[in-house]
Protein backbone atom coordinates (compact mmCIF):
# COMPACT_ATOMS: atom_id res chain seq x y z
CA UNK A 1 0.00 0.00 0.00
CA UNK A 2 2.83 2.52 1.14
CA UNK A 3 4.18 2.78 -2.25
CA UNK A 4 0.69 3.75 -3.98
CA UNK A 5 0.70 6.79 -1.18
CA UNK A 6 2.00 9.97 -1.99
CA UNK A 7 6.11 10.49 -1.98
CA UNK A 8 8.26 12.06 0.64
CA UNK A 9 8.55 15.18 -1.65
CA UNK A 10 5.05 15.55 -2.48
CA UNK A 11 4.09 15.30 1.04
CA UNK A 12 6.85 17.78 2.12
CA UNK A 13 5.87 20.49 -0.51
CA UNK A 14 2.64 20.53 1.00
CA UNK A 15 4.30 21.98 4.57
CA UNK A 16 5.72 25.21 2.44
CA UNK A 17 2.27 26.79 2.66
CA UNK A 18 3.01 27.20 6.09
CA UNK A 19 5.88 26.78 6.66
CA UNK A 20 7.86 28.53 3.71
CA UNK A 21 9.42 27.15 0.26
CA UNK A 22 11.72 24.34 0.88
CA UNK A 23 10.78 24.93 4.48
CA UNK A 24 12.56 28.08 4.88
CA UNK A 25 10.05 30.00 7.12
CA UNK A 26 10.20 33.94 6.65
CA UNK A 27 8.11 34.83 9.72
CA UNK A 28 5.88 33.39 12.71
CA UNK A 29 6.31 29.58 11.67
CA UNK A 30 9.13 27.44 12.56
CA UNK A 31 11.60 26.29 9.47
CA UNK A 32 11.24 22.62 8.76
CA UNK A 33 14.55 21.08 10.10
CA UNK A 34 17.44 19.36 7.79
CA UNK A 35 19.22 16.26 7.78
CA UNK A 36 18.14 15.46 11.02
CA UNK A 37 15.83 12.76 10.39
CA UNK A 38 15.31 10.90 13.82
CA UNK A 39 14.67 14.30 15.36
CA UNK A 40 11.65 14.78 12.61
CA UNK A 41 10.52 11.69 13.33
CA UNK A 42 10.54 11.89 17.06
CA UNK A 43 8.80 15.34 16.72
CA UNK A 44 5.86 13.97 14.33
CA UNK A 45 5.48 11.06 16.46
CA UNK A 46 5.29 13.43 19.88
CA UNK A 47 2.83 15.79 17.99
CA UNK A 48 0.65 12.80 16.78
CA UNK A 49 0.94 11.43 19.93
CA UNK A 50 -0.75 14.99 21.68
CA UNK A 51 2.55 14.47 24.07
CA UNK A 52 4.46 17.69 22.49
CA UNK A 53 2.73 21.02 23.02
CA UNK A 54 1.14 22.33 19.60
CA UNK A 55 -1.85 24.65 17.97
CA UNK A 56 -2.06 22.98 14.62
CA UNK A 57 0.85 20.36 13.90
CA UNK A 58 -1.05 18.04 16.18
CA UNK A 59 -4.29 18.01 14.18
CA UNK A 60 -1.68 17.69 10.62
CA UNK A 61 0.57 14.41 12.14
CA UNK A 62 -2.31 12.41 12.94
CA UNK A 63 -3.15 12.59 9.60
CA UNK A 64 0.07 10.53 8.58
CA UNK A 65 0.64 7.15 9.29
CA UNK A 66 4.17 5.96 10.75
CA UNK A 67 5.14 5.08 7.28
CA UNK A 68 4.45 8.27 5.47
CA UNK A 69 5.83 10.04 8.54
CA UNK A 70 9.47 8.41 7.56
CA UNK A 71 8.77 9.41 4.15
CA UNK A 72 8.39 12.74 4.78
CA UNK A 73 11.72 12.86 7.30
CA UNK A 74 13.73 11.14 4.85
CA UNK A 75 13.10 13.92 2.67
CA UNK A 76 13.46 16.58 4.44
CA UNK A 77 17.09 14.57 5.70
CA UNK A 78 18.34 15.17 1.79
CA UNK A 79 16.93 18.66 1.27
CA UNK A 80 20.39 20.75 0.97
CA UNK B 1 -4.18 0.59 -8.02
CA UNK B 2 -1.27 1.04 -10.44
CA UNK B 3 -3.13 -0.71 -13.20
CA UNK B 4 -6.03 1.41 -12.44
CA UNK B 5 -4.02 4.48 -13.09
CA UNK B 6 -2.27 3.29 -15.83
CA UNK B 7 -5.73 2.32 -17.51
CA UNK B 8 -7.18 6.06 -16.65
CA UNK B 9 -3.26 7.08 -18.41
CA UNK B 10 -3.90 5.38 -21.46
CA UNK B 11 -7.59 6.23 -21.77
CA UNK B 12 -7.39 9.55 -21.43
CA UNK B 13 -3.74 11.31 -22.98
CA UNK B 14 -2.06 8.78 -24.19
CA UNK B 15 -3.68 9.23 -27.60
CA UNK B 16 -2.89 12.84 -27.77
CA UNK B 17 0.05 13.03 -26.27
CA UNK B 18 2.54 10.38 -27.94
CA UNK B 19 2.00 11.78 -31.85
CA UNK B 20 2.63 15.60 -30.68
CA UNK B 21 5.37 14.84 -28.52
CA UNK B 22 7.44 13.17 -31.03
CA UNK B 23 7.80 16.30 -32.66
CA UNK B 24 9.22 18.23 -30.09
CA UNK B 25 12.58 18.70 -28.53
CA UNK B 26 11.55 20.25 -25.91
CA UNK B 27 10.07 18.74 -22.71
CA UNK B 28 6.22 20.71 -23.79
CA UNK B 29 4.79 23.52 -23.59
CA UNK B 30 2.28 24.55 -21.05
CA UNK B 31 0.11 27.77 -20.60
CA UNK B 32 -1.64 28.55 -17.31
CA UNK B 33 -4.80 30.78 -17.13
CA UNK B 34 -4.85 33.10 -13.91
CA UNK B 35 -1.46 34.30 -11.58
CA UNK B 36 -3.52 33.72 -8.35
CA UNK B 37 -2.29 31.19 -5.73
CA UNK B 38 -3.33 28.62 -8.07
CA UNK B 39 -1.92 29.33 -11.35
CA UNK B 40 1.24 30.90 -9.55
CA UNK B 41 1.78 27.79 -8.04
CA UNK B 42 1.70 25.26 -10.94
CA UNK B 43 3.68 27.81 -12.97
CA UNK B 44 6.19 27.89 -10.09
CA UNK B 45 6.14 24.07 -9.51
CA UNK B 46 6.10 23.08 -13.07
CA UNK B 47 9.54 25.09 -13.92
CA UNK B 48 10.68 24.13 -10.45
CA UNK B 49 9.91 20.67 -10.98
CA UNK B 50 11.78 20.40 -14.37
CA UNK B 51 13.21 23.36 -15.97
CA UNK B 52 13.31 22.78 -19.06
CA UNK B 53 9.63 22.66 -19.74
CA UNK B 54 8.28 26.25 -21.21
CA UNK B 55 5.78 27.64 -18.74
CA UNK B 56 3.62 30.63 -20.08
CA UNK B 57 1.43 32.64 -17.57
CA UNK B 58 -1.35 34.49 -18.83
CA UNK B 59 -2.66 37.03 -16.04
CA UNK B 60 -4.94 40.40 -16.46
CA UNK B 61 -3.72 42.20 -13.81
CA UNK B 62 -0.66 43.73 -13.45
CA UNK B 63 -0.07 42.28 -9.77
CA UNK B 64 -2.16 40.13 -7.56
CA UNK B 65 -3.83 41.54 -4.64
CA UNK B 66 -4.85 38.49 -2.47
CA UNK B 67 -8.55 37.65 -0.59
CA UNK B 68 -6.42 37.06 2.51
CA UNK B 69 -5.63 39.43 4.73
CA UNK B 70 -7.92 41.68 2.85
CA UNK B 71 -10.68 41.64 5.62
CA UNK B 72 -7.56 42.80 7.56
CA UNK B 73 -8.10 46.20 5.16
CA UNK B 74 -11.44 46.13 6.39
CA UNK B 75 -10.79 46.31 9.97
CA UNK B 76 -7.66 49.04 8.98
CA UNK B 77 -5.15 46.86 10.21
CA UNK B 78 -3.43 46.28 6.45
CA UNK B 79 -3.24 47.80 4.23
CA UNK B 80 -4.12 47.33 -0.05
CA UNK B 81 -0.38 47.92 -0.76
CA UNK B 82 0.43 45.04 1.51
CA UNK B 83 -1.60 42.02 0.67
CA UNK B 84 -0.60 42.96 -3.23
CA UNK B 85 2.06 40.46 -4.72
CA UNK B 86 4.52 41.56 -7.95
CA UNK B 87 4.94 38.75 -10.45
CA UNK B 88 8.33 39.48 -10.93
CA UNK B 89 9.25 36.64 -8.75
CA UNK B 90 7.52 34.23 -11.46
CA UNK B 91 9.69 36.07 -13.95
CA UNK B 92 12.80 35.88 -12.60
CA UNK B 93 11.41 31.82 -12.12
CA UNK B 94 11.59 31.51 -15.87
CA UNK B 95 8.39 32.07 -16.48
CA UNK B 96 6.93 33.82 -19.32
CA UNK B 97 4.01 36.12 -17.91
CA UNK B 98 1.94 37.59 -20.39
CA UNK B 99 -0.39 40.41 -19.31
CA UNK B 100 -3.96 39.84 -20.92
CA UNK B 101 -7.12 38.60 -20.51
CA UNK B 102 -7.75 34.97 -22.12
CA UNK B 103 -10.84 35.20 -24.11
CA UNK B 104 -11.00 32.14 -26.19
CA UNK B 105 -9.80 28.35 -25.52
CA UNK B 106 -9.27 26.44 -28.82
CA UNK B 107 -9.37 22.81 -27.53
CA UNK B 108 -9.01 21.22 -30.89
CA UNK B 109 -6.13 23.61 -31.92
CA UNK B 110 -4.94 23.59 -28.19
CA UNK B 111 -4.21 27.12 -27.85
CA UNK B 112 -5.69 30.09 -25.86
CA UNK B 113 -6.45 33.57 -27.57
CA UNK B 114 -6.34 36.74 -26.10
CA UNK B 115 -8.67 39.29 -26.11
CA UNK B 116 -5.80 41.25 -28.27
CA UNK B 117 -6.31 38.44 -30.66
CA UNK B 118 -2.91 36.69 -30.36
CA UNK B 119 -2.86 32.66 -29.50
CA UNK B 120 -0.84 30.84 -27.47
CA UNK B 121 -0.25 27.03 -27.89
CA UNK B 122 0.18 24.53 -25.94
CA UNK B 123 0.31 20.51 -24.80
CA UNK B 124 -1.10 21.40 -21.57
CA UNK B 125 -3.77 24.07 -20.52
CA UNK B 126 -3.95 24.74 -16.58
CA UNK B 127 -7.11 27.16 -16.21
CA UNK B 128 -7.01 29.14 -12.44
CA UNK B 129 -9.02 31.34 -13.12
CA UNK B 130 -11.08 31.71 -10.17
CA UNK B 131 -14.34 33.21 -9.47
CA UNK B 132 -17.65 35.28 -11.38
CA UNK B 133 -19.86 36.79 -8.98
CA UNK B 134 -23.38 35.74 -9.92
CA UNK B 135 -25.16 39.34 -9.27
CA UNK B 136 -27.95 38.03 -10.64
CA UNK B 137 -27.87 35.41 -8.00
CA UNK B 138 -29.27 38.63 -5.51
CA UNK B 139 -32.36 40.64 -6.89
CA UNK B 140 -31.90 44.01 -7.03
CA UNK B 141 -27.89 43.72 -6.67
CA UNK B 142 -25.79 44.42 -9.79
CA UNK B 143 -22.26 44.69 -11.21
CA UNK B 144 -22.88 48.97 -10.84
CA UNK B 145 -25.21 48.36 -7.05
CA UNK B 146 -21.83 47.09 -5.89
CA UNK B 147 -20.49 50.38 -5.73
CA UNK B 148 -23.22 50.90 -3.13
CA UNK B 149 -23.14 47.94 -1.76
CA UNK B 150 -20.23 46.71 -2.10
CA UNK B 151 -19.23 42.66 -2.35
CA UNK B 152 -15.00 43.49 -1.37
CA UNK B 153 -15.25 39.61 -2.34
CA UNK B 154 -12.45 39.95 -4.93
CA UNK B 155 -9.97 41.95 -3.19
CA UNK B 156 -8.89 45.57 -4.55
CA UNK B 157 -10.91 48.31 -5.03
CA UNK B 158 -13.79 46.84 -3.90
CA UNK B 159 -12.16 45.88 -0.65
CA UNK B 160 -11.39 50.05 -0.91
CA UNK B 161 -14.55 51.09 -1.32
CA UNK B 162 -16.02 49.24 1.64
CA UNK B 163 -13.02 49.55 3.88
CA UNK B 164 -13.88 53.44 3.04
CA UNK B 165 -17.60 53.51 4.16
CA UNK B 166 -17.16 51.34 7.33
CA UNK B 167 -14.60 54.62 8.17
CA UNK B 168 -17.45 56.80 6.96
CA UNK B 169 -20.39 55.41 8.78
CA UNK B 170 -20.97 57.04 12.23
CA UNK B 171 -20.49 55.35 15.52
CA UNK B 172 -24.06 53.53 16.15
CA UNK B 173 -24.09 53.04 12.77
CA UNK B 174 -25.54 49.09 11.31
CA UNK B 175 -23.23 47.02 8.96
CA UNK B 176 -24.80 44.23 7.29
CA UNK B 177 -23.00 41.71 5.82
CA UNK B 178 -25.27 38.75 3.36
CA UNK B 179 -23.13 35.85 2.97
CA UNK B 180 -23.89 33.37 -0.02
CA UNK B 181 -25.17 29.55 0.23
CA UNK B 182 -22.47 27.14 -0.09
CA UNK B 183 -20.00 26.80 -2.27
CA UNK B 184 -18.07 29.80 -2.38
CA UNK B 185 -14.74 31.52 -1.99
CA UNK B 186 -13.02 30.99 1.23
CA UNK B 187 -15.75 29.69 3.69
CA UNK B 188 -14.88 30.99 6.49
CA UNK B 189 -13.78 34.56 4.98
CA UNK B 190 -17.45 36.15 5.70
CA UNK B 191 -17.17 35.64 9.48
CA UNK B 192 -13.53 36.51 9.66
CA UNK B 193 -14.72 40.15 7.77
CA UNK B 194 -17.25 40.29 10.71
CA UNK B 195 -15.34 39.77 13.22
CA UNK B 196 -12.33 42.31 12.16
CA UNK B 197 -14.66 44.98 11.39
CA UNK B 198 -15.84 44.41 14.93
CA UNK B 199 -12.54 44.63 16.14
CA UNK B 200 -12.32 48.29 14.66
CA UNK B 201 -15.81 49.36 15.62
CA UNK B 202 -15.05 47.98 19.80
CA UNK B 203 -12.21 50.22 19.27
CA UNK B 204 -13.25 53.56 17.05
CA UNK B 205 -17.04 53.21 16.54
CA UNK B 206 -18.63 51.06 20.17
CA UNK B 207 -22.05 51.83 19.92
CA UNK B 208 -22.43 50.36 16.43
CA UNK B 209 -24.14 47.19 15.27
CA UNK B 210 -23.27 44.16 13.14
CA UNK B 211 -26.27 41.82 11.05
CA UNK B 212 -24.85 39.17 9.56
CA UNK B 213 -28.33 37.99 7.32
CA UNK B 214 -26.83 34.40 5.64
CA UNK B 215 -28.62 32.29 3.06
CA UNK B 216 -26.75 28.93 5.04
CA UNK B 217 -28.16 27.31 8.29
CA UNK B 218 -24.44 27.34 9.35
CA UNK B 219 -20.79 28.15 8.70
CA UNK B 220 -17.31 27.27 8.74
CA UNK B 221 -15.49 27.41 12.31
CA UNK B 222 -19.01 28.27 13.34
CA UNK B 223 -18.38 27.64 16.97
CA UNK B 224 -14.87 29.02 17.31
CA UNK B 225 -15.95 32.32 16.04
CA UNK B 226 -19.15 32.65 17.82
CA UNK B 227 -17.67 31.84 21.17
CA UNK B 228 -15.02 34.27 20.17
CA UNK B 229 -17.76 37.01 19.34
CA UNK B 230 -19.38 36.72 22.61
CA UNK B 231 -16.15 36.90 24.28
CA UNK B 232 -14.74 39.65 22.48
CA UNK B 233 -17.80 41.92 21.19
CA UNK B 234 -20.89 41.17 23.27
CA UNK B 235 -23.86 42.14 22.37
CA UNK B 236 -22.45 43.77 19.32
CA UNK B 237 -23.43 40.99 16.43
CA UNK B 238 -26.07 38.76 15.52
CA UNK B 239 -26.34 36.06 13.26
CA UNK B 240 -29.97 35.49 11.56
CA UNK B 241 -29.53 31.84 9.91
CA UNK B 242 -31.27 31.12 6.77
CA UNK B 243 -33.96 29.02 8.56
CA UNK B 244 -34.57 31.95 10.91
CA UNK B 245 -34.87 33.97 7.70
CA UNK B 246 -31.52 34.99 7.16
CA UNK B 247 -31.54 34.23 3.41
CA UNK B 248 -31.66 37.78 1.58
CA UNK B 249 -34.50 37.88 -0.64
CA UNK B 250 -33.45 41.05 -2.61
CA UNK B 251 -31.69 44.24 -2.05
CA UNK B 252 -32.60 48.13 -2.83
CA UNK B 253 -28.69 49.99 -3.08
CA UNK B 254 -31.18 53.02 -3.39
CA UNK B 255 -32.50 52.53 0.11
CA UNK B 256 -30.05 50.79 1.45
CA UNK B 257 -32.41 48.32 2.45
CA UNK B 258 -31.80 44.51 2.94
CA UNK B 259 -34.97 42.25 2.40
CA UNK B 260 -35.31 38.67 3.61
CA UNK B 261 -37.39 36.71 5.58
CA UNK B 262 -36.44 38.66 8.70
CA UNK B 263 -37.74 41.29 7.68
CA UNK B 264 -36.78 44.46 5.51
CA UNK B 265 -33.72 46.41 7.32
CA UNK B 266 -31.64 49.70 6.61
CA UNK B 267 -27.64 49.69 7.13
CA UNK B 268 -25.33 52.42 6.94
CA UNK B 269 -23.00 50.01 5.34
CA UNK B 270 -24.13 47.30 3.32
CA UNK B 271 -21.92 44.13 2.52
CA UNK B 272 -23.50 41.81 -0.07
CA UNK B 273 -21.77 38.59 -1.22
CA UNK B 274 -23.64 36.67 -3.94
CA UNK B 275 -23.43 33.50 -5.33
CA UNK B 276 -20.77 32.58 -7.29
CA UNK B 277 -18.80 30.23 -10.37
CA UNK B 278 -15.73 29.11 -11.63
CA UNK B 279 -14.45 32.26 -14.20
CA UNK B 280 -15.71 33.24 -17.22
CA UNK B 281 -13.18 31.58 -19.60
CA UNK B 282 -13.96 28.45 -17.49
CA UNK B 283 -17.59 28.52 -18.59
CA UNK B 284 -17.14 29.74 -22.07
CA UNK B 285 -14.36 27.04 -22.47
CA UNK B 286 -17.55 24.53 -21.56
CA UNK B 287 -15.10 23.53 -18.64
CA UNK B 288 -18.38 23.44 -15.88
CA UNK B 289 -21.09 21.10 -15.09
CA UNK B 290 -24.78 22.62 -14.70
CA UNK B 291 -24.06 23.55 -11.14
CA UNK B 292 -21.05 26.43 -12.61
CA UNK B 293 -18.01 24.83 -11.13
CA UNK B 294 -15.35 22.50 -13.31
CA UNK B 295 -15.58 18.84 -12.48
CA UNK B 296 -11.57 17.44 -12.42
CA UNK B 297 -9.97 13.84 -11.81
CA UNK B 298 -8.92 14.28 -7.94
CA UNK B 299 -5.88 12.62 -8.36
CA UNK B 300 -4.59 15.38 -10.88
CA UNK B 301 -7.16 17.96 -11.55
CA UNK B 302 -7.58 16.94 -15.17
CA UNK B 303 -10.55 18.59 -16.32
CA UNK B 304 -13.17 15.68 -17.31
CA UNK B 305 -14.90 17.77 -19.72
CA UNK B 306 -11.55 18.52 -22.08
CA UNK B 307 -8.35 17.16 -22.87
CA UNK B 308 -5.05 18.26 -21.77
CA UNK B 309 -6.48 20.42 -19.44
CA UNK B 310 -6.67 20.84 -15.45
CA UNK B 311 -8.64 23.06 -13.97
CA UNK B 312 -7.49 24.20 -10.11
CA UNK B 313 -8.13 26.48 -7.35
CA UNK B 314 -11.46 27.97 -6.37
CA UNK B 315 -13.02 27.01 -10.25
CA UNK B 316 -12.61 23.48 -9.88
CA UNK B 317 -15.06 20.52 -7.89
CA UNK B 318 -12.28 19.27 -5.11
CA UNK B 319 -14.48 16.99 -3.01
CA UNK B 320 -13.81 18.14 0.87
CA UNK B 321 -11.33 20.75 -0.37
CA UNK B 322 -12.55 24.28 0.38
CA UNK B 323 -11.72 26.93 -2.00
CA UNK B 324 -9.20 28.37 -0.22
CA UNK B 325 -5.24 29.91 -1.51
CA UNK B 326 -4.28 26.96 0.63
CA UNK B 327 -5.97 24.63 -1.41
CA UNK B 328 -5.30 26.08 -4.64
CA UNK B 329 -1.76 26.14 -4.03
CA UNK B 330 -1.93 22.68 -3.36
CA UNK B 331 -3.99 21.61 -6.41
CA UNK B 332 -0.95 23.84 -8.75
CA UNK B 333 1.60 21.09 -7.09
CA UNK B 334 -0.64 18.38 -8.07
CA UNK B 335 -1.21 19.29 -11.32
CA UNK B 336 2.24 20.48 -11.67
CA UNK B 337 3.54 17.20 -10.85
CA UNK B 338 0.62 15.16 -13.33
CA UNK B 339 1.18 17.54 -16.46
CA UNK B 340 4.97 16.60 -16.12
CA UNK B 341 4.41 12.76 -15.67
CA UNK B 342 2.16 12.97 -18.77
CA UNK B 343 4.31 14.83 -21.00
CA UNK B 344 6.88 12.26 -19.70
CA UNK B 345 4.88 9.30 -20.78
CA UNK B 346 5.07 8.86 -17.17
CA UNK B 347 2.75 7.02 -14.40
CA UNK B 348 0.63 10.01 -12.54
CA UNK B 349 2.35 10.24 -9.03
CA UNK B 350 0.05 9.85 -6.23
CA UNK B 351 -1.52 13.36 -5.07
CA UNK B 352 -0.89 14.74 -1.88
CA UNK B 353 -3.24 17.42 -0.91
CA UNK B 354 -3.96 19.68 2.25
CA UNK B 355 -5.72 22.89 3.33
CA UNK B 356 -4.79 25.19 6.17
CA UNK B 357 -6.86 28.19 7.02
CA UNK B 358 -6.37 30.91 9.66
CA UNK B 359 -9.10 33.45 10.62
CA UNK B 360 -7.78 36.43 12.16
CA UNK B 361 -11.09 37.29 14.96
CA UNK B 362 -8.93 40.25 16.08
CA UNK B 363 -5.33 40.83 14.91
CA UNK B 364 -4.07 39.07 18.29
CA UNK B 365 -6.87 36.20 17.87
CA UNK B 366 -6.11 33.82 15.65
CA UNK B 367 -8.38 30.49 14.56
CA UNK B 368 -7.83 27.73 11.79
CA UNK B 369 -9.23 24.72 10.14
CA UNK B 370 -6.37 22.04 8.25
CA UNK B 371 -7.16 18.52 6.79
CA UNK B 372 -4.81 16.90 4.89
CA UNK B 373 -6.69 15.09 2.39
CA UNK B 374 -7.06 11.82 1.24
CA UNK B 375 -7.29 10.75 -2.94
CA UNK B 376 -8.96 7.82 -4.81
CA UNK B 377 -10.60 7.71 -8.40
CA UNK B 378 -13.64 5.86 -6.03
CA UNK B 379 -14.87 9.11 -3.69
CA UNK B 380 -12.50 11.40 -4.89
CA UNK B 381 -11.20 13.84 -2.43
CA UNK B 382 -11.84 13.13 1.64
CA UNK B 383 -10.67 14.26 5.00
CA UNK B 384 -8.61 11.99 6.75
CA UNK B 385 -10.83 10.41 9.78
CA UNK B 386 -9.39 11.67 13.19
CA UNK B 387 -7.20 14.04 12.41
CA UNK B 388 -7.42 17.72 11.08
CA UNK B 389 -9.96 19.51 12.31
CA UNK B 390 -10.43 23.04 14.24
CA UNK B 391 -8.37 24.74 16.95
CA UNK B 392 -8.93 23.60 20.17
CA UNK B 393 -12.26 24.67 21.52
CA UNK B 394 -10.78 26.03 25.11
CA UNK B 395 -7.39 27.30 24.56
CA UNK B 396 -4.93 26.47 27.41
CA UNK B 397 -1.41 28.19 28.85
CA UNK B 398 -0.09 27.42 25.70
CA UNK B 399 -2.10 30.44 24.34
CA UNK B 400 -3.58 28.96 21.47
CA UNK B 401 -5.23 32.01 20.05
CA UNK B 402 -2.40 34.41 20.30
CA UNK B 403 0.21 31.87 19.03
CA UNK B 404 -2.65 31.37 15.99
CA UNK B 405 -2.86 34.76 14.59
CA UNK B 406 1.10 35.13 14.76
CA UNK B 407 1.27 31.92 12.99
CA UNK B 408 -1.61 33.38 10.42
CA UNK B 409 0.66 36.28 9.80
CA UNK B 410 3.53 33.60 9.51
CA UNK B 411 1.38 31.47 7.21
CA UNK B 412 0.85 34.24 4.95
CA UNK B 413 3.70 35.14 4.19
CA UNK B 414 5.36 31.75 3.73
CA UNK B 415 1.98 30.65 0.76
CA UNK B 416 3.24 34.74 -1.04
CA UNK B 417 6.76 33.12 -1.30
CA UNK B 418 5.33 29.55 -2.31
CA UNK B 419 3.05 30.76 -4.77
CA UNK B 420 4.69 33.89 -6.43
CA UNK B 421 8.48 33.68 -5.41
Amino acid sequence: MAQDGPSGQAMVQTCYVCHGPEGRSAEGVPALMRGQKELVVRQMVEFKTDRRPATIMNRVAKSYSDEQIASIADYLAGLK
Amino acid sequence: MTATRRAFIVGSVAATLVAPRLARAAAGAVVVIGAGFGGATAARYLKRLDPTVDVTLVEREAAIVTCPFSNAVLGGYETLQGITRSLDGLKAAGIKVVRGEASAIDLQARSVRLADGSRLAYDRLVVSPGIDLNFAGVAGYSEAAAAQMPHAWKAGAQTTRLRQQLEAMPDGGTFIVAPPANPFRCPPGPYERVSLVASYFKAKKPKSKILVFDAKDNFSKQGLFQAAWESEFPGMIAWVAGKDGGKVESVDPATMTVKCGFGNQKGDVVNVIPPQRAGAIAQSAGLTADNGWCPVDPMTFASTKAANVHVIGDASIAGAMPKSGSSANAQGKVAAAAILASLAGKPVPAPALNNICYSLVTPDYGISVTDVYQVTKDKGITTTPNAGGLSVRTPTDLGERKLEAAYARGWYRNISADSWG
